[in-house]
């Protein structure tokens, strides 16, 4: 007599198993295509870090900005590449070789410091605002105010807007912080959109904006990533378990005591993943910047040749994900290959090490608080 | 006045702004230093009656006290110089689910006297050790007040809650089905620690469990969609009931 | 003992109470610590909102400017006659472009039929470039010798050097740049090569003259093509007197336009600054004011003179006139075009490509001649005085089939290229994307270990986190050549579009985009699916169905809005994205032509973001242009905020 549980080779059997492979094919299709793209950047960008003598590490790379690559040959076939700083040095050297093709790329030579200082303020001064003005809305949000039909509405224009294309709020950006952004100057100028007298002094209170400039940039950013913020961190904010603020709250303690002491230190690491999550967002934008803050050449790093803070902020600056889009005009150079795939390894590891970062301590936060 | 320590007087509440009352004009007087247990079928409104003697349904932005007054030591909690936080050091509440906060249990029993603005670490060191011994867990946690409260079992942990509350002393102490997470040995613990609580204070306390309130209260509400049927000593109730309902109820016919 | 208790009572009462505590008073507010954290977060709160309640009224604000002027420059643009000259420009357009297939099919078959002969021509006139570099010093040494052996010998000499020039020029090398000039040539045959090189010799000891065989090749080649070269000849000159016309309308009413708007423009710098002049302190004892009031008249005065009179009615007599001869001209048009018609349908054509050019031809053909005689209605019709309504210039941007900026002419904003062209991309993106992100995320919920999930999720999330200026210059520089290559490959030719023409194209940015959305899509699922209540699964399971049934039958329908969102989530992500197609989707502002099929992904377009990105550069605030970039983000931020809200209702609802 058969078994009438034993395993039976039917149309369904095979119809299973198909399905389950090719499902798990599309699945790695995915994986191979980000593991390609990974591999290919990195085994091409990171001997950029390196060079062959002592010290082993390309320090040029590290330690200077983006300069003008001039590339040519000489009379014998002999091609030559270097910074147009030590082309000039070069010829002066040589005098008796022969300059053909000479063609000058733009910020293809040196190295990546500029850009890096130039996102790294951006991104500092971009979190500052947004963490301040995000954190202490969320809790508004969450703690005092109800949930009433317009609190709950506009809770649902936040996640909105937090869709919204970036492109788009670099426009906004661009019209009101490059634009429109209010400034003390005594000379307004004659597009400004509003000009009046400044208290009793002899400048303007001149509404001319602030000009393609970092603080332009970083407040652009922090508009942009202000409904991530807001809508992660509330979300950590009501992850709290009510009983902790029923107890607090039964025990006499105000609404700010028990905020402070039993809900914001349990949710302290959601906001923290939720602002790591927004410096990954912010640290790989390019649109907004791009319009707001960024110039492809400069010479003087942020914090040289500055007067006081008010012209710090308002320098235009460089940035790493603008410098790429700069280097990617010339797709066909194998001189300017090295500067490629050594920009964006190194942006790659730079925003993948937040991103990784932001997943650890959510899995940490996932095992660790639970109640 | 000793048996008038909570006075309601037609109490009506409603949990969206008056369209639908969910307490339908109680009244009732209670006690000063006895257990008083709230007993009815689910959604009669007695927790929603317990959250209103220290004011916790202000946290809903809908609820409202449609009539009448709640009077605590003869003071009209709704009046409006009242501060629901004063008010609520003076009534603590210990919740069905047993809440103690994720830090040490040395922390848990301190908070309320440190939000109360105590710094003085003698005093905390002493109000801790009165409160757990008050709440019969000193011996089990004297030497592991630095750890984890999570670390605790679910009795104690309640009975942490316990401590809690009795640390900063207040008058009253409402229990929302302070037993109902709880296994029957836990269960015994708490109904022991109850009693030995009346001594000091004026326990008004939720169940489901009659066997619970006929052990350790000393007077029983029966409450029947928002109203009180009846409201006596527990021997009265239990043993003769004035109305069908609550005879009904007692019994095991409905509910 | 009554009197005891009383007192115990009135004790208790007395130290209980629950009054409120006095806090500051400040402004007759009774504030307190509470109140004041609580104003704290309040207001940073309210701060948030109207930022974010401000980023749509601006966006309305600067957009909605741009309908009344671009009505203006519409209105302009009739008066001045340009509106004339587009439509002419409409009919050279068309026939451009069927020229252009015949052209391709004629130049296809006769290197099919010469190609060999043909490239000879170009070899030698590389060979012929390199022998100019090379003698530039030596001939004047040869040429001021005299005859003899000495000059022979000389001569042998430099015939070495030519044949070394040459030979050092590397087959490799010649063929790129021959490349440049003959696209679809591969090889050099020896043959060809050979008789370059006489001809290079013979060149350079001739004097630098070309030799005759080099100048007679390509006649010679044209004779041999017989009916196909004359209905070429045929067709190449049938639109001089159309286009004769089209110049001449052009050149008059650009000049009128220009003067036209620059005088508007001026003008209404003026009335600004006369206005700011108003608003300032007339008090000259204010210096503050009163030295800008001084600058700002200075500038007025440097404006005026910039306004110049212009006679609108004499140049629109002009263009009259030639519009009068416009309908001779163009049926001249269409009846020498259909000479050369009928002469190609009979001309013998060998190669297939050309076959299919030719039938192309024939379907543009009758397009042409509808285009032609629509704009001949239009033309008649035609009346510079005819108002610009506000209707008109909204269907302009909207239906407009022309971005065309930064050139002297009138700049036209039509959103149709890049609305057609964001669309498209998304589409190409998303069919490469759903399935590949639905299926993982089914994957990895119903299928996979725990283990196997454990990496393949925090994986696939992690993709999220590329930046995407990132993954455009990858694009750019690795995928783009790629697909080029295996566009290339001969037994992928079946696939429509390949072999792909440009190298920056649709496909390619579909490809990456659908890599960036594969991320957001398969979250959003995977959630979605997470929810379906345990039980239903046990419940099935229970039942005896299979994993396959119960994903299929139970999973997947349970969480179908869920998808459906997370499917539009993701569109909405590869709609509003810049850099990749930026970088990747070549730019061309024209409405892919959708006649080729699904061949339209080899294309090359431009995107409503990538515009936006590409421009602002260019432009002033205020101005019309700077607005009509307001108007297409506005656009935008409508496309993306209706996806949203619609998919938040949908997870807000299954959250419940």
């Amino acid at each position: 007599m058969s078994n009438p549980f034993q395993t039976k080779q039917g149309w369904n059997q095979r119809k299973e198993r198909l399905s389950f492979w090719s499902l798990r094919i599309c699945t790695y299709i995915i994986i191979a295509a980000a593991i390609f793209i990974f591999s290919n950047i990195f085994m091409k960008g990171v001997p950029t870090f390196f060079k062959a003598e002592a010290p082993y590490i390309n320090t040029e790379f590290f330690t200077e900005s983006p300069q003008i690559l001039s590339v040519w040959e000489d009379q014998d076939g002999q091609e030559y590449s270097m910074t147009k700083k030590n082309y000039e040095q070069w010829i002066v050297a040589h005098p008796e070789k022969e300059i053909i093709g000479l063609k000058n790329l733009t910020a293809s030579g040196g190295g990546i410091l500029g850009p890096l200082a130039g996102t790294f303020l951006l991104v500092v001064i971009c979190m500052i605002i947004a963490l301040f003005i995000g954190v202490s809305a969320s809790i508004y949000l969450s703690e005092y105010c109800g949930k009433g039909k317009i609190m709950s509405m506009i809770r649902l224009s936040i996640l909105n807007l937090a869709g919204v294309p970036s492109i788009v709020f670099a426009l906004f950006g661009l019209g009101v912080f490059c634009w429109l952004a209010p400034v003390i100057t005594d000379v307004p100028k004659d597009n400004a959109a509003f000009v009046c007298g400044w208290l009793w002094t002899d400048s303007y209170l001149s509404f001319q904006g602030w000009g393609t400039s970092l603080l332009a940039g970083s407040c652009t950013l922090a508009i942009m990533v202000l409904p991530v913020i807001i809508t992660a961190c509330e979300e950590s904010l009501r992850a709290v378990p009510k009983g902790f603020r029923e107890a607090s709250y039964a025990l006499g303690a105000t609404q700010w005591q028990t905020i402070r002491k039993s809900v914001l230190p349990f949710a302290i690491p959601g906001v923290l993943t939720a602002s790591v999550l927004g410096i990954t967002r912010v640290a790989g934008e390019t649109a907004p910047i791009m319009l707001t803050a960024t110039m492809s050449e400069k010479s003087t790093l942020p914090w040289e040749q500055v007067e006081g803070p008010w012209s710090f902020l308002t320098q235009s600056v460089q940035a790493l994900p603008f410098h790429i889009y700069t280097l990617a005009k010339f797709p066909d150079s194998e001189h300017v290959k090295p500067m490629q795939y050594g920009s964006i390894a190194a942006f790659l590891i730079l925003v993948m090490g937040f991103a990784l970062l932001s997943m650890m301590l959510r899995n940490r936060l996932r095992n660790k608080l639970k109640w | 006045m000793n048996s008038k320590l909570i006075q309601l007087e037609d109490l009506g509440f409603s949990y969206d702004l008056g369209k639908t009352e969910t307490i339908k004009g109680v009244t009732l007087d209670i006690p000063a230093n006895q257990v008083t247990a709230f007993i009815g079928p689910s959604g009669c409104g007695k927790s929603t009656l317990l959250r209103c003697l220290n004011r916790m349904n202000d946290l809903i932005d809908t609820a409202k006290i449609t009539r009448g007054t709640i009077k605590i030591l003869g003071q009209d909690i709704h009046a409006s110089d009242v501060d629901s936080i004063e008010l609520r050091k003076h009534v603590g509440m210990v919740f069905q689910k047993y809440n103690p906060f994720p830090k040490s249990i040395y922390d848990n029993v301190a908070y309320g006297l440190r939000i109360q603005g105590e710094k003085n670490k003698s005093t905390l060191d002493e109000a801790v050790e009165r409160s757990l011994r008050g709440s019969a867990l000193w011996d089990e946690v004297k030497d592991r007040l630095k750890t984890s409260a999570l670390g605790l079992s679910g009795g104690q942990q309640q009975r942490l809650c316990i401590a809690r509350t009795i640390a900063v002393q207040p008058k009253v102490i409402l229990m929302d089905e302070p037993c109902s997470a709880l296994d029957p040995i836990a269960t015994a613990k708490v109904e022991e620690l109850i009693t030995e609580l009346r001594k000091e204070y004026t326990i008004v306390i939720v169940t489901h469990s009659m066997q619970q309130a006929s052990r350790i209260s000393d007077r029983t509400a029966f409450f029947y969609l928002g109203e009180v049927v009846e409201y006596n000593t527990t021997e009265t109730i239990f043993q003769n009931p004035s109305q069908q309902q609550t005879e009904d109820y007692i019994s095991g016919r409905f509910g | 003992m009554k009197n005891k208790s009383d007192l115990a009572e009135s004790d208790s009462t007395e130290e209980v109470s629950f009054k409120r505590k006095r806090g500051f008073r400040l402004m007759g507010l009774n504030l307190n610590a509470d109140g004041a954290v609580k104003g704290f977060f309040g207001g940073n709160a309210y701060l948030a909102i109207l930022f974010l309640l401000f980023i749509c009224i601006f966006l309305f604000k600067s957009a909605i400017g741009f309908i009344p002027g671009y009505r203006t420059e519409l209105a302009e643009a009739r008066i001045s006659g340009i509106e004339a000259a587009n439509h002419i420009n409409y009919q050279l357009v068309g026939y451009d472009a069927l020229y252009t297939k015949i052209n391709q099919a004629f130049i296809n078959e006769r290197r099919d039929r010469f190609g060999d002969l043909e490239t000879v021509v170009p070899i030698y006139e590389e060979l012929e470039s390199i022998v100019d570099d090379k003698l530039e010093d030596e001939v004047d040494e040869y040429t001021e010798l005299d005859d003899g052996d000495k000059k022979e010998a000389s001569a042998l000499a430099l015939k070495e050097s030519i044949k070394n020039a040459s030979a050092k020029l590397s087959r490799e090398a010649l063929l790129k740049k021959i490349k440049a000039r003959l696209p679809e040539t591969d090889t050099i045959s020896d043959e060809a090569y050979a008789r370059a090189l006489i001809y290079a010799e013979q060149y350079a000891l001739n004097d630098y003259e070309t030799p005759d065989e080099i100048s007679r090749i390509p006649a010679m080649i044209n004779e041999q093509m017989g009916g196909f070269y004359k209905a070429v000849e045929a067709i190449k000159h049938s639109d001089d007197d159309l286009r004769q016309i089209y110049a001449s309308i052009e050149k008059k009413s650009q000049v009128t336009y220009r003067t036209i708007s620059n005088n508007r423009k001026n003008q209404e710098s003026i009335d600004e600054l006369s206005k700011n002049i108003e608003s300032l302190d007339t008090d000259p004892s204010n210096k503050r004011d009163s030295t800008r009031s001084a600058a700002m008249t200075k500038r007025i005065a440097e404006l005026k003179p910039k306004i110049v009179d212009i006679d609108t009615a004499e140049n629109i007599k002009f263009v009259y006139n030639e519009i009068s001869k416009h309908d001779a001209a163009a049926d001249k048009m269409i009846s020498e075009f259909q000479v050369g018609v009928d002469l190609l349908a009979k001309a013998e054509v060998k190669t297939e490509k050309s076959e299919i050019l030719i039938k192309e031809s024939s379907r543009l053909f009758d397009e042409l001649k509808e285009i032609s005689n629509e704009r001949k209605s239009l033309l008649a019709e035609w009346n510079h005085e005819k108002p610009v309504t506000l209707w008109n210039s909204v269907t302009a941007f909207f239906f407009g089939a022309d971005w065309k900026t930064g050139s002297d002419r009138q700049n036209l904003y039509g959103l149709m290229p890049l609305f057609t062209g964001s669309l498209l991309i998304s589409l190409v993106a998303m069919l490469f994307a759903v399935p590949l992100a639905i299926g993982a995320a089914i994957y990895v919920n119903q299928f996979a270990t725990k283990r196997e999930a454990g990496f393949l999720k925090p994986g696939i999330e992690f993709i999220q986190a590329i930046p995407s200026v990132v993954l455009g210059l990858f694009g750019v520089l690795v995928v783009a050549g790629l697909l080029q290559g295996l566009s290339e490959c001969g037994w992928l030719s079946w696939v429509p579009g390949f072999p792909i023409q440009d190298r920056l194209n649709v496909l390619l940015a579909g490809i990456l985009l659908a890599f960036m959305a594969c991320p957001t899509i398969f979250t959003l699922a995977e959630d979605a699916l997470n929810n379906v209540p345990k039980a239903y699964t046990e419940a099935s399971l229970a039942m005896g169905a299979n994993k396959l049934q119960t994903a299929l039958k139970i999973v997947v329908p349970a969480s179908l809005s869920g998808i459906v969102a997370a499917i539009m989530l993701g569109f909405g992500r590869v709609i509003g994205e810049t850099m990749v197609v930026l970088l990747v989707a070549g730019n061309k502002a024209r409405i892919p032509d959708l006649s080729n099929g699904i061949g339209v992904i080899g294309e090359s377009v431009h995107t409503m973001t990538g515009i936006i990105a590409q421009e602002y550069g260019e432009v002033e605030p205020g101005v019309l242009h700077w607005k009509a970039l307001f108007m297409v983000g506005l656009v935008l931020f409508l496309i993306s905020l209706s996806i949203n809200s619609v998919c938040q209702r949908v997870i807000a609802k299954r959250s419940k």
